[in-house]
């Protein structure tokens, strides 16, 4: 049990938000295309993470359950979208990579992430844990709550359809 | 494939260089600045201190404007109170509407209605300088719309008759939208059960109207900035059946409830639990609003927020046998405020837009015109 009082948890936490919110906007960023939601995840992520700090055990693995909170936040969203969009709801926000933000400047930059974009959604978890935070599959297994051996073959799976996907794109 | 994963590096750090320390909500600026009541035991006060630091930062980024410093509450049945940027309107209940100054709590004017016969029924204003109001007639169903303005002393101008003119309905609510070019209003029918909630664009003239069914009860509108979203409350009339309602202001004419799209139901948290008091941003992307248990037994009252688009559901905050108002700035649709109408002890609490900072107000002062506490 964690031995630190309810009136440090606050602190806890906070240092953890100063030292990983921007990495874990991040990945929600590149998960779910728009920085809002990525910060709502990362928000409600923390939000969970105090809630819960009495119960965990070893503090060092509060990154690991922020990661996986992370995750879990983007699946619901992404859930929630999907169906928004079949009911014809809300039309989606442009992601970051498209022309239309004008964030990313390189044409090349954008479309591999709207091929990337277009994969499944595992196979875009497990590409950004080790692309863009160079995670070993360990951690990226932890994060995603799947087999070390998932994580690489979906990984190789991954490259191969991106592959192809660019060439048939070009 | 390793020159596939150069160029994957490549994208995602670009992608993700769109984002630094700099233009993410910060967490560690809030939990200094909450305060709560003493009479709270600590751990309880830790509790709610994270979440609702938490909910500030998630409410940063919604207004890009400054913060005004005060806002008002509304308690028991007085019909509506509105805010300015210095000064609050107050309905004292069928007479005046009386303007307070905010940092004093003086009165700076008492507007009186037109006629001895008549009496205000609502006022709105959309930035604190121009409101309109609407006057009843004893004896009759009908209502005449007028409008003044503010100046800097919190002196009103005459009063003119509003676009509107005359209305022969009852009406009862209305709204102004932060940008003064859209108009809305709930107006009961004289004689016949129904209502129609009405929604004039004051630039092109162009009036909608949609029809209330007798057996339903809508009330708290709140209009976006640029008056393109409506969210209401709605009921059945014995107040059970909550939803919060998002209404697309060009869309087509006709039955409301049908018109509209239900952001969240009462039914959602719980057996019995309503959801009321929505109030939408100014971009009209976050609709706040409360959502209770109804039972004086076990009663426990939340502000929470959702995300129009994702439909993202937020706790901001909660409490344990404890009332909340919950009121937007209604002139400059700057702030969200939780307010704890508690009568024996009540204080308020703003949420910063900009910062996302939570502040609780200067004691308040007491308006007698209309038995209201304003902060």
């Amino acid at each position: 049990m964690l031995d630190s009082p309810v009136s440090q948890s606050g602190d806890f936490v906070t240092q953890l938000y100063r030292a990983h919110a921007v990495e874990l906007v991040r990945i929600g960023l590149l998960l779910l295309g728009d920085q809002q939601s990525a910060e709502d995840v990362v928000q409600d992520a923390f939000l969970g993470l105090h809630r819960g700090l009495v119960r965990l055990r070893d503090p060092s693995k509060a990154l690991a359950y922020l990661r996986a909170s992370v995750v879990n936040g983007c699946r619901s969203i992404q859930r929630r979208r999907s169906r928004m969009s079949q009911s014809d709801q809300a039309a989606e926000p442009p992601p970051v990579w498209s022309a239309e933000t004008a964030a990313i400047a390189s044409e090349d930059r954008r479309a591999v992430l709207a091929a990337v974009a277009s994969l499944p959604q595992r196979s875009r978890e497990v590409l950004a844990f080790r692309y863009f935070l160079g995670l070993p599959d360990g951690e990226i297994a932890a994060a995603l709550g799947v087999s070390r051996s998932t994580v690489s073959s979906t990984a190789s799976r991954a490259l191969v359809t991106l592959a192809r996907k660019l060439e048939e794109n070009q | 494939m390793n020159q596939l994963q150069d160029r994957l590096k490549d994208a995602y750090a670009a992608a993700a260089g769109t984002v630094g320390p700099e233009n993410i909500r910060q967490l560690d600026e809030q939990s200094a600045v909450i305060t709560w009541p003493t009479a709270k035991p600590q751990r309880s006060t830790r509790r709610w201190a994270m979440p609702l630091a938490i909910a500030a930062t998630a409410l940063a980024v919604i207004a890009a404007t400054a913060l005004p410093q005060y806002l008002t509450s509304r308690s028991g049945n007085v019909p509506a109170s509105s805010l300015g940027e210095h000064f609050v309107s107050a309905l004292a209940p069928g007479k005046n509407l009386v303007i307070l100054k905010l940092s004093t709590g003086a009165k700076t004017a008492t507007v009186t209605p037109p006629s001895p016969l008549d009496s205000f029924k609502a006022a709105a204003t959309g930035n604190g300088v121009r409101y309109v109001v609407a006057v009843a007639r004893q004896g009759r169903c009908g209502t005449s719309l007028y409008q003044f303005r503010l100046n800097s002393a919190g002196k009103p101008s005459r009063l003119t008759p509003f676009d509107g003119g005359h209305v022969h309905q009852k009406v009862n609510q209305l709204q102004l939208s932060a940008d003064g070019r859209v108009f809305g209003y709930l107006a009961h029918r004289c004689g016949t059960a129904g209502a129609d909630l009405n929604i004039v664009n004051l630039k092109s003239g162009q009036h909608r109207q949609w029809t209330v069914p007798g057996k339903a009860s809508i009330s708290q509108l709140s209009l976006s900035g640029d008056g393109g979203r409506l969210t209401f409350g709605a009921s059945q009339p014995d107040g059970s059946d909550t939803a919060v309602y998002l209404l697309d202001t060009a869309s087509a004419q006709g039955p409301v409830v049908q018109r509209s799209r239900i952001l969240v139901r009462g039914a959602q948290f719980g057996n019995g639990e309503k959801v009321e008091q929505p109030r939408i941003s100014l971009n009209g992307r976050i609709v706040y609003f409360t959502s209770d248990s109804g039972s004086l037994a076990h009663a426990a009252t939340q502000v929470r927020s959702i995300n129009v688009r994702t439909g993202h559901l937020k706790v901001l905050a909660s409490t344990l046998g404890a009332f909340f108002t919950l009121d937007a700035d209604p002139s400059v649709h700057r702030a969200i405020s939780i307010i704890r109408a508690d009568l024996l002890n009540p204080y308020a609490l703003v949420i910063n837009l900009r910062t996302g900072r939570f502040a609780k107000l200067k004691p308040s002062f007491y308006v007698p015109d209309n038995g209201t506490y304003v902060w």
